[in-house]
């Protein structure tokens, strides 16, 4: 893996056409800014994380009960 | 008709249409295109997808609106078409405990057949949203 010290206000390039900002940082976070072409894909990478684990959820001991259990969910509520 | 054996459903037979295209794959599976819905009385209102590429990959999913009243999809999930959309929220088992993914809902389109999973950049939901099952015996 290539690292590379940035300062808040610093940016790098990546392939010619996507821009990295590091717009703020604090000692818990970075905000970071991305200027790329509109069909360029950026993703949090929690959702890849999240759909890994998700895809191993029909092997969970309590998937057998979860459709009956889950069919007493009450009405949909307000989120 | 086709058939696909599964380790979760038996053999599966389906028509070629009732396919679902996934142009780019799901995040993580970006390889896995073709899915099949699996929707079983007994296991309602769960709607498993199902991989026609890797038959041991199912994905647990409810309707997104079973969880959330009034639910909205992703704005940035523009529909092209402008057919309606059905979003399915895909679960997570953990334990004991079962989140549903209503932030990154996997959005069907029945009238082209074709699917995608939406990942806005911001949204109301939660990635991890708690179902509050229920414990003892199944209800009736």
């Amino acid at each position: 893996m290539l690292v590379i010290r940035r300062r808040a206000g610093e940016s790098l390039t990546i392939g010619g056409g996507i821009e990295i900002r590091v717009l703020e940082t604090t000692p818990q976070r970075v905000t970071i800014g991305i200027v790329a072409p509109p069909d360029v894909l950026i993703l949090r990478n929690e959702i890849r994380e999240q759909n890994r684990e998700a895809a191993g959820s029909i092997r969970a001991p309590i998937a057998p009960q979860l459709a009956a259990r889950l069919a007493c969910l009450g009405p949909a509520a307000e989120i | 008709m086709a058939q696909l054996a599964t380790p979760h459903f038996g053999v599966l037979t389906y028509a070629e249409s009732d396919v679902y295209y996934f142009p780019g794959g799901l995040p993580a599976f970006e390889a896995l295109t073709r899915f099949v819905l699996v929707e079983r009385p007994a296991t309602a209102p769960i709607v498993f997808l199902q991989s026609i590429e890797d038959p041991e990959l199912a994905f647990l999913t409810v309707p997104a609106t079973r969880i959330a009243a009034g639910y909205r999809i992703p704005e940035t999930a523009a529909s092209g078409e402008g057919g309606e959309l059905l979003p399915l929220a895909i679960l997570t088992v953990r334990g004991s405990e079962v989140t549903a993914n209503l932030r990154a809902p996997v959005l069907l389109d029945p009238a082209t057949r074709t699917g995608f999973q939406a990942v806005p950049l911001d949204s109301p939901y939660s990635l991890r949203h708690p179902l509050p099952l229920p414990g003892g015996p199944p209800c009736s």
